[in-house]
């Protein structure tokens, strides 16, 4: 990665900066991402712009500690937590983020399955086809392949500003509604809201951030590339979803329709692509469930093996790592299974696993705090004010939506 | 008994709770370490107590005075808690880097540490489910581990002659290569300095460049001086521009004159790749001279490269074919090759020699045939390894 941002960055700056804050990026745009802004623009049109707007810095902010405390210690976020906290709290954290991100490979088989069924193809064929493909195809084939195949397909994200374009919203008021904060009491907005977060700040991805630098090697000097990495990937990522949102409310929300089906998404694609929109749809879906279906569960495994003193990795075989595979697989399945069991309607799985991320982001957020504070442990990099600030704001209004969730579940 | 029995567990006075045990601290010899203090939270202080006055009773610790003089913190003393539990250490004898679950405790002629718990088993004792699941249990004996001191990162456990000497580069590399950041540099600090260059060396890019970029100046020149130039070369234009800066500064002139002239090829070709000194003799001198010359040099080369009057290069003999021979004969006569490549050569007719003349060294010579180095067969398996590792990655 360093050489080839060494000798190519003299003559194409931008190709320089195609580091883990975009992989991370992109991944955001997955099978819950999706479906989420869809729900967003479709069901409350503009006021939750603003929503997007904080999570944007938020997530950049996250994501620069998870940055900075791997440029520093040259540790993952668990092995920290594992030395400061002891066993138990890991123990805690771990569970925490297996629910979280089986809830978030479930979505992605959600998404698959929701592709193909625009396709007429049942989820009870997709599924179980997809989750085989996919075991194969990382413990057999190359990752990384899989990774430079899925970055190329997002170019398909294009189809949303081109759509949102064609669509003439009123530009001016999705700009204010960026900046206007919009609350409605309700309980839609409210889960929305937490779910519109939880899409984008995820507890696999603050994992996930850590531990690509370090495995980098990166170091204090790179502080600053990794930062415009960080940066521009949540820009680049929140700027698609803007996309999302404002596409579907000019489309879906202004005709008065809603999403009661996840292909029902698609009509955001009309201005573009007319009565291919929902093929179009399809492909984009499946592009990014399927990649997500196989970062996610690997990037479980990678923790949890790290937290636990296993081997870990893909280079490894079965035999040598055995409990790596087995995470692995263990998270595939589980989140295959639940989409599979009709107890949920797929747009539920996608919609709601985003929003048990957010709830779920609170305890880990705890720990991100409490360790990008601790200044025996960065040697100067600590946090500064601002960050912390962003930090409690984030965890703030997380907790305050839950609990007015919650509240009016209660009193309704 | 376990650590993991003692701490954060109530300590007794008189059948009364007085304080909660924070942490077990050894002092002074760490080869056989004993507990000489004890750490305890009570009435709201964090307390340093004597070992000698507490007894264990059913793995109970109880105090049996509560008038004992003041102690203090050293900075040598190993703190059982918070410096060894939860934290990687070495295993020396498995050569890889672990992670503390429990730390054994034994009761010898005091409170002592035995080993340490790695398996699966100490995670599930810590947790309480050691009553529900059996797990391997994995011990390492206390005098086969190196330990990093938890804030700065510092190797520990220091004895004279320490284990970490036992292991080979290549092994340490490894380590050096799975630690943390504060950990790496305290293994580097605490290594002697040939072996650490020669550790380094066999480590992975990534992990030469943290090191080289990390690394204190003073430590950097003594290790920079034990290194080859040409490894140095091979990593240089992934190091931080300001800090080619101080290393340029750092290196003996030679040195640096030999790297300028290293970054100028580069890995692909022969100027490059060179890797080796050459054991040189001229050609007019005998089997006998040739073995004296060998004799004298602390590694015998596998192989002699023979240049002319002028310093033309001419050939190549094997060492081993020089046995057996007349000492009266002319080295000359014992040429089996006289293959080489200038400077500029690419890898692949570099390869093509190496496998059309089962060659283990490929002499590169300047633009007057005279000899400025030699390519060897590992330098050519490193580089294989390396476009292979690279195009993985893609």
């Amino acid at each position: 990665m360093k050489r080839f941002k060494d000798k190519f960055s003299r003559v194409l700056p931008i190709l320089a900066i195609l580091g883990p804050g975009i992989i991370a990026g992109s991944v955001d745009n997955d099978a819950g991402g999706i479906a989420t802004y869809s729900v967003a623009g479709a069901s409350f049109g503009h006021s939750l712009l603003w929503i997007l707007f904080l999570t944007t810095f938020a997530l950049a902010v996250t994501q620069e500690i998870g940055a900075r405390m791997g440029l520093v210690t040259g540790k993952g976020l668990a092995s920290l937590i594992r030395e400061k906290f002891g066993v138990r709290w890991t123990a805690f954290i771990m569970l925490v983020l297996l629910i979280a991100n089986i809830g978030t490979i479930a979505a992605e088989f959600a998404g698959i399955a929701a592709a193909l069924e625009i396709l007429h193809i049942s989820k009870f064929i997709s599924v179980p086809l997809a989750g085989l493909g996919i075991y194969f195809l990382v413990t057999k084939w190359s990752f990384r392949k899989l990774e430079k195949i899925f970055l190329a397909a997002s170019a398909f994200y294009l189809v949303y500003i081109l759509s949102a374009f064609l669509a003439h919203p009123d530009w001016l008021e999705a700009t204010k509604s960026l900046v206007t904060p919009a609350f409605q009491l309700n309980k839609n907005y409210l889960l929305t809201a937490i779910a519109v977060i939880g899409t984008t700040i995820t507890p696999w991805g603050q994992f996930f951030i850590q531990d690509y630098v370090v495995d980098k090697k990166l170091s204090k000097n790179d502080l600053g590339v990794e930062r415009a990495d960080v940066f521009f990937g949540s820009f680049v990522t929140n700027l698609i979803s803007f996309f999302i949102i404002v596409a579907c409310a000019a489309t879906i929300y202004a005709a008065g329709l809603t999403i009661n089906d996840a292909k029902d998404a698609a009509l955001a694609l009309q201005p573009l692509a007319g009565k291919f929109a929902s093929l179009l749809f399809s492909f984009g879906l499946l592009n990014a469930s399927i990649f997500g279906a196989a970062l996610v569960p690997v990037s479980t495994a990678y923790v949890v093996t790290e937290a636990f003193g296993f081997e870990s990795g893909l280079n490894f075989s079965f035999s040598e790592a055995p409990q790596f595979y087995g995470l692995f697989t263990f998270a595939l399945i589980m989140g295959a299974l639940s989409v599979l069991v009709p107890l949920f309607p797929l747009l539920a799985i996608l919609f709601v696993s985003q929003a048990i991320n957010a709830l779920l982001l609170l305890p880990i957020l705890v720990f991100v705090y409490l360790l990008s504070n601790d200044k025996k442990l960065l040697n100067g990099y600590a946090n500064n004010r601002l960050v912390n600030v962003v930090v409690v704001v984030i965890f703030g209004i997380i907790a305050l939506a839950a609990v007015a969730y919650f509240g009016s579940l209660f009193l309704s | 008994m376990y650590l993991s029995q003692l701490v954060k567990h109530p300590i007794y006075f008189k059948s009364q709770v007085f304080g909660r045990v924070l942490d077990l601290i050894v002092s002074g010899n760490l080869v056989k370490p004993q507990i000489s203090k004890i750490l305890v939270q009570s009435s709201g202080r964090k307390r340093l107590l004597p070992v000698n006055i507490l007894k264990i009773s059913d793995q109970e610790l109880i105090l049996t005075t509560k008038k004992f003089k003041k102690i203090q913190l050293e900075e040598k003393d190993l703190l059982l808690s918070e410096d060894l539990l939860d934290k990687q250490v070495i295993d020396v004898n498995n050569r890889r880097v672990v992670r503390v679950n429990d730390v054994v405790l034994g009761q010898g002629k005091g409170l002592e540490v035995t080993g340490i718990d790695v398996g699966f088993d100490g995670i599930a004792r810590r947790l309480y489910l050691d009553k529900f699941f059996k797990f391997k249990s994995i011990i390492l004996p206390w005098s086969l581990v190196e330990t990093f001191d938890y804030e700065t990162g510092d190797i520990k456990v220091r004895v004279a002659g320490s284990k970490l000497d036992t292991l080979r580069p290549a092994d340490i590399a490894e380590i050096l290569e799975e630690v943390g950041a504060k950990e790496r540099l305290g293994l580097v600090e605490a290594l002697d300095s040939e072996i650490a260059a020669e550790a380094i060396e066999e480590a992975d890019e990534e992990t030469q460049v943290a090191i080289l970029e990390q690394t204190p100046q003073n430590l950097l020149k003594k290790i920079l001086s034990k290194m080859s130039t040409a490894e140095i070369a091979d990593v240089f234009d992934q190091i931080d521009r300001r800090k080619t800066e101080v290393i340029y500064k750092l290196l003996s002139e030679e040195k640096a004159k030999q790297l300028k002239h290293f970054m100028k090829f580069s890995d692909h070709v022969a100027g490059g790749l060179m890797d080796t000194v050459p054991f040189i003799v001229s050609s007019g001198i005998f089997v006998e001279e040739a073995t004296e010359l060998l004799r004298k040099e602390s590694t015998i080369p596998e192989t002699v490269l023979i240049q002319d009057r002028r310093g033309k290069f001419l050939g190549t003999v094997q060492t081993k074919d020089l046995l057996g021979q007349k000492q009266s004969q002319k080295i000359e006569t014992l040429i089996s090759d006289d293959s080489y490549v200038t400077e500029r050569e690419h890898l692949d007719q570099i390869l093509e020699l190496f496998s059309a003349y089962n060659l283990r060294i490929l002499p590169v010579v300047g633009k007057r045939r005279e000899i400025v180095g030699a390519i060897s067969v590992d330098a050519i398996i490193k580089e294989l390894n390396e476009l292979e590792e690279r195009s993985e990655a893609l």
